[in-house]
């Protein structure tokens, strides 16, 4: 059920990031809203349920995108990967941190995708705006994602307490 | 002396004298100023004005504000109607400037002597570093990877995925795009690669060549995948760098990526079908 949500609401995300925010003058150098989504599964979810989301988000993004195949993949798996290694340290709690953590993930992505057309393209020269786009998304990281994480574990609570309602005897079975 | 019945005879003819005398004089005169009718009214018109009045005011209020639910009802209908017929004019309206724009790429379509496969945008790319858009149209309507894709305004991109019904087309403003063109007025070839939004690069033009802002740039056909001639775009900026072979410019696109609604498909004929 909880993966089934998480699916749902990547593909509304992607659905709206696709057709709706290009035609708003403000969002065009949107980030990656998936990444929010990442971070909160790789700090507060099991790996059973985090691990083939990280995979199906990946890969629908490789699929969607203009870039070569796996390029999302490998950037969510990193993402994912580097937040559980650094929620050992960190008090994952912290809203600031959180909205660090978003912001890091957001320059991370760039970063990948700079080194694929730096070094790995072909033929492909990074946007002269690059600059731009860079801090752009991290501003909009930095406002927005706080309260992504704040929408995303209130629906995650929601969830829970709906799956104790349907399913009650599955989870004292699956405690157990 | 009289008899009964002539006394009777008497007294009808003196009566029926008496009503035509009074009516004769009556009638020159019809409405006295005087007498008992006006008693009459005195008393009579009173009671009339007021149950006229009392009447009006009970129709005024049934008029005003119970005989208003039907008007409110009238103008709720009236409303949904306005509503419909401003959709139904806005839906004439988008019609009719989508049948412009295809009208163009019919024309368009007949310029470039080939079948082609129009497709509606319907995504755009969800990252802002690569500029792909997915069109409507597949594999089932003959669309293939590596198909070119224009429009009416020129050169749009060229088809990298497709699957069954939609296919992924990267723009010529994506990083990894790359068109064989030539200057149209200087025939100086180079290659058209994306730049930043809005932009591309016109590169390895060499310096000899002469190129001047506003020059258009058309596709070569040498790429074997464009049609020649198809407008690219208009030169926007040349540095000549006092080393090097070629001179840097850079192009706007022809084709407004903002506004992309409708594109051509130009399948392209493979060796298998050729005949």
């Amino acid at each position: 059920m909880t993966v089934l949500f998480y699916v749902l609401v990547s593909l509304c995300l992607v659905i709206i990031k696709t057709t709706l925010i290009p035609g708003l003058p403000l969002f065009e150098k949107f980030y990656d809203l998936l990444i929010p989504i990442v971070i909160y599964l790789s700090l507060f979810r099991p790996l059973r349920e985090g691990i083939p989301l990280v995979l199906f988000f990946g890969l629908m993004m490789d699929s969607l995108c203009g870039g070569p195949v796996g390029l999302y993949l490998a950037t969510y798996i990193w993402i994912f990967a580097g937040m559980r290694w650094a929620s050992q340290f960190l008090r994952t709690g912290n809203m600031v941190l959180l909205t660090l953590a978003v912001a890091i993930g957001v320059s991370f992505e760039c970063l990948v995708l700079l080194i694929y057309m730096l070094l790995l393209a072909p033929s492909a020269i990074p946007p002269e705006d690059t600059a731009r786009t860079v801090v752009l998304q991290i501003v909009w990281a930095l406002l927005t994602g706080p309260v992504i994480l704040i929408i995303i574990s209130g629906s995650q609570k929601q969830l829970d307490v709906w799956k104790e309602r349907i399913f009650p005897d599955w989870l004292d079975m699956n405690r157990q | 002396m009289f008899s009964k019945k002539m006394a009777m005879v008497i007294g009808l003819i003196i009566l029926i004298t008496i009503s035509i005398l009074s009516l004769s004089l009556s009638s020159r005169q019809p409405y006295p100023a005087y007498g008992p009718g006006r008693v009459a009214i005195a008393l009579v018109a009173p009671f009339q004005k007021a149950i006229v009045g009392t009447t009006r005011f009970f129709r005024g209020i049934w008029e005003h504000y119970f005989f208003l639910v039907a008007v409110r009802e009238d103008n709720d209908r009236l409303a949904a109607e306005n509503r419909q017929l401003r959709a139904m004019q806005q839906e004439y309206r988008e019609a009719s400037l989508m049948n412009d724009r295809m009208r163009e790429l019919l024309g368009l379509v007949q310029k470039i002597k080939r079948p082609a496969v129009a497709a509606q945008v319907v995504g755009k790319d969800p990252s802002p570093w690569f500029q792909t858009v997915m069109a409507d149209k597949g594999i089932d309507d003959g669309v293939a990877k590596g198909d070119p894709v224009i429009n009416a305004q020129g050169i749009v991109g060229i088809v990298v995925d497709v699957t069954a019904h939609y296919a992924k087309v990267m723009l010529i403003t994506d990083p990894n795009s790359a068109v064989d063109a030539v200057v149209q007025h200087s025939r100086a070839r180079g290659i058209v690669k994306g730049g930043a939004a809005g932009y591309c690069v016109l590169d390895f033009v060499l310096r000899k060549h002469h190129v001047a802002v506003g020059d258009v740039v058309v596709s070569s056909g040498m790429d074997q995948v464009f049609p020649k001639g198809i407008p690219i775009g208009r030169v926007a900026t040349i540095v000549r760098q006092e080393a090097g072979i070629f001179q840097d410019v850079t192009m706007t696109p022809s084709v407004d990526f903002e506004r992309l609604e409708e594109v051509l498909i130009i399948p392209l004929q493979r060796k298998a079908e050729m005949p």
